[in-house]
């Protein structure tokens, strides 16, 4: 069943930031790792992920570094900075809290 | 219609964004990369290559979207670095080069005023805030003292202080000031001097100095020509006022000038001392202020002497003996006076010295064989007390050593001076020693910051010349800007951290090596300074020039292979020097022998090898000028930042070593600042030292007695 545009959009800069926590990435990556974790449901685009990664990237949260993969191909990689790192958190929270109060609505007691 | 190929596809799609060129060619390659990454996957999954790259593209969308939505998220970043762009370019960098001329001016002006100070060469020049206060005594500042500067054409104006100030408690000294100075016709000059004697009727100052105005008209004597080489009473009128003034005189207890009173008040008036250039400059005044009028205390003894032998030529032998007895009790009466200037006491010596001398004669003449002989032992002492005090001098060789290694390069050349029997301990060397170390590190940073300029104007007009070569081209140079982090980086390794290990390893007990002078450090000091020149000069170009080059390589900018580039810089380095050592040899060649020619061909030479080295360089790079261009655009604000942190930091830091060392010094220059109310004289060193000398040159004198 394909998304709310809104919906996903909203959704986005919390997916990027959880999984840049994990580790340092690059764009095609990024999206490869949604699309299989979610198998396929999120169909995101470069004009989904990019303007989010790069906003991020200016206001401090990431930073980038052109690096050789084992491919042999120079790919750029985005990593979390300490502040992106603790944005990230938040992020996690305020969603995390949200999708319960969410939850609680919509799950009525039998 | 031919489809699109996925660089087009990726710079469609980040056009945007071409405002900002390093942006614009990162964005570019980012989506590229992305769009062959989607394209392998499709290839992995299957699909030829012609299907890969269709899907991958219709993957990819409407670039038209994309662009906006890149734009959109990059619309905060690029203005800000747009305002940053701005700022490198017309702040930034003409500020770093404000910065490296003032400090480049401010030190000339130091070196030139203090040159002009102590060997009185060229003019003097305005210095500026921060960088010393005034070296020179400008209209305003000169106004603050208390009395213009004494010179016979201010004679008026000390006249007219002594009137406004003659119920002072100090009235009296001010007038003593201005009779050194004054001036006029015969009668005039009497009048002065009789008020002089109304003020203060104990002070034979009046009565010497209308003396030497009387006899240096009135008599001749044999030492003032060798034309003429006979003493001879000019005008008998003079020659008579000024035995009566003499007589006069040597009745007095005591001759004061309170010229040290004066040259005191002057010094306190003055701004506060703050840099070396300030206290050469209270030096400067001081022996203006104490030399001028000791000539006439000279000159009044050898009138003395000629008029004696004048009056015996002519019979008048009572009379005769009478002066010369006088000439005597002047020499005693002038060694009480000078206790603190050198100077003023050794001129003390040559007048006993020649009163003595021609006295022993005379009275030998005249048949007084006893003073004769009184006289001639007199003078003896006098010339074993002169000639032991100047063998001193040279013959202390641990004192002379102690000095060389623990002393400043100033104190090397003052205190011998003074003689080897100077009382001086090692630890009353160390503010001086201290000091001249901050003064030389302020030197040699200043020198840094001049190249670090002259670097960074060579890259800016670099990176002009390569914007030009290169318009029409597809991308003109950019200005790669670092992220505040790998700026911080380089100036900490490259600037920062150097600097500071010398600080901290030059300050090291022992190790350091500071507890010893300059001159004895020698080679040692030099060499330090060289390496962290070198240092501070090569890290930063070196780490601004990796930065350039991996960054160049991620935005796909064509790199020159290394090994060539070394090849270049090679060539161009031999052309240069080449034209260097043509330069020297061509200005080295005697003129007088040396056709011009000659010179003129050599010349031509030296700059046809300049030219060509740059045409050969332009030539060899031009296929990578966009690199070039880049390197040297992006070089140029990490040198103003280099110039900007030392101007900030290192130059504040020496100028208050320098400072603080200054005012802790108790015994060379910042002796003057120090004591407002102790004895004035050059150093205290000196008025040790010639207190010492007067006890014991009053004490040859009073043996006769």
């Amino acid at each position: 069943m394909p998304f709310n545009t809104e919906l996903v959009g909203s959704t986005v800069e919390l997916l990027v930031l959880k999984l840049l926590a994990e580790r340092a990435m690059y764009g095609y990556e990024i999206i490869q790792i949604v699309n299989d974790r979610t198998d396929g449901a999120f169909n995101w685009k470069e004009g989904t992920l990019y303007p989010v990664l790069h906003r991020l990237e200016g206001q401090g949260y990431l930073v980038t570094e052109w690096r050789v993969g084992d491919t042999g191909k120079k790919r750029k990689y985005y990593a979390l900075t300490r502040k992106g790192l603790s944005y990230a958190g938040d992020k996690v929270t305020e969603w995390n809290t949200f999708s319960h109060s969410v939850n609680a609505v919509l799950i009525q007691p039998a | 219609m031919q489809e699109p190929s996925f660089e087009k596809l990726a710079a469609d799609a980040a056009a945007g964004l071409r405002a900002d060129q390093e942006v614009y060619r990162d964005v570019t390659q980012e989506l590229h990369s992305f769009l062959e990454d989607k394209a392998d996957r499709f290839r992995r999954e299957g699909h030829d290559e012609a299907e890969s790259v269709g899907l991958a593209k219709k993957a990819f969308g409407s670039p038209l979207e994309v662009a906006s939505e890149l734009l959109n998220a990059n619309r905060g970043r690029l203005r800000l670095r747009a305002l940053l762009r701005i700022g490198f370019n017309a702040l930034i960098i003409p500020l770093a080069i404000l910065m490296a001329l003032y400090v480049g001016y401010g030190r000339a002006a130091r070196v030139q005023n203090a040159s002009a100070m102590l060997i009185g060469g060229g003019a003097k020049l305005p210095t500026l805030p921060f960088l010393g206060t005034k070296a020179v005594l400008d209209a305003k500042h000169a106004g603050l003292l208390r009395l213009p500067v004494g010179t016979t054409g201010n004679a008026p104006r000390l006249r007219q202080f002594w009137e406004a100030h003659r119920d002072d408690l100090d009235g009296y000294k001010y007038y003593a000031y201005y009779a050194l100075y004054a001036s006029g016709d015969e009668a005039q000059y009497a009048r002065d001097m009789r008020e002089g004697e109304r003020i203060e009727p104990d002070n034979a100052l009046y009565n010497v100095l209308l003396a030497e105005y009387y006899l240096n008209r009135g008599v001749q004597a044999r030492s003032d020509s060798k034309k003429k080489p006979f003493d001879d009473i000019l005008d008998r009128r003079l020659f008579n006022f000024g035995i009566v003034e003499l007589h006069k005189a040597v009745k007095k207890p005591y001759l004061r000038t309170y010229h040290l009173d004066i040259v005191r008040l002057r010094l306190n008036a003055l701004p506060r001392p703050l840099l070396t250039e300030d206290y050469l400059n209270r030096i400067s005044m001081t022996s203006a202020e104490l030399f001028p009028y000791y000539a006439r205390y000279r000159n009044l003894a050898r009138k003395i002497s000629a008029g004696a032998r004048s009056l015996n030529e002519e019979g008048q032998t009572h009379d005769a003996e009478a002066v010369m007895d006088a000439g005597e009790s002047y020499a005693i009466l002038l060694a009480r006076d000078e206790d603190t200037v050198l100077i003023g006491a050794l001129v003390s010596t040559a007048v006993a010295s020649i009163v003595t001398k021609d006295g022993a004669e005379f009275y030998g003449q005249i048949g007084a064989q006893t003073k004769a002989r009184q006289a001639q032992a007199l003078y003896s002492k006098l010339r074993n007390f002169s000639g032991n005090w100047k063998a001193s001098r040279h013959n202390n060789p641990a004192f002379t050593k102690m000095l060389k290694r623990h002393g400043s390069n100033l104190s090397s050349v003052i205190f011998p001076v003074f003689g080897g029997v100077v009382p001086i301990t090692e630890g009353e060397l160390t503010p001086g020693r201290m000091q001249e170390h901050a003064l030389i590190e302020g030197f040699g940073l200043e020198f840094l910051q001049l190249l670090l300029a002259l670097l960074l104007v060579g890259t800016v007009m670099q990176g002009i010349i390569w914007h030009y070569r290169l318009r029409g081209a597809v991308s003109a140079p950019l200005l790669l800007m670092p992220p505040a982090r790998e700026i911080l980086r380089i100036l900490w390794w490259g600037v920062a951290l150097p600097i500071l290990i010398y600080a901290v390893y030059s300050r090291l007990p022992i190790i350091g090596g500071r507890q010893y002078g300059w001159g004895y450090l020698g080679w040692r000091f030099g060499a330090e300074l060289l390496v962290l020149g070198f240092l501070v000069l090569w890290l930063p170009a070196r780490m601004i020039n990796r930065y350039v080059r991996r960054r160049c390589d991620d935005l796909e900018i064509p790199l020159p292979p290394a090994h060539e580039e070394a090849a270049v810089s090679r060539m161009v380095r031999g052309m240069l020097i080449g034209a260097i050592v043509l330069a020297v040899i061509v200005m080295a060649l005697p003129s007088d022998r040396t056709p011009l020619v000659l010179k003129f061909i050599g010349i031509l030479l030296a700059l046809a090898l300049i030219v060509t080295g740059a045409r050969y360089a332009a030539a060899k790079r031009r296929e990578f000028g966009l690199y070039y261009g880049t390197l040297a655009r992006s070089m140029a604000p990490l040198y103003a930042f280099a110039i900007i942190l030392l101007t900030l930091t290192a130059q504040p830091w020496l100028l208050y070593r320098e400072a603080t060392w200054l005012h802790r010094d108790t015994v060379l220059l910042g002796y003057l600042a120090n004591s407002n109310s102790g004895p004035t004289a050059c150093t205290s060193i000196e008025t040790r030292v010639t207190q010492d000398y007067s006890r014991k040159l009053l004490q040859v004198l009073d043996r006769k007695r």
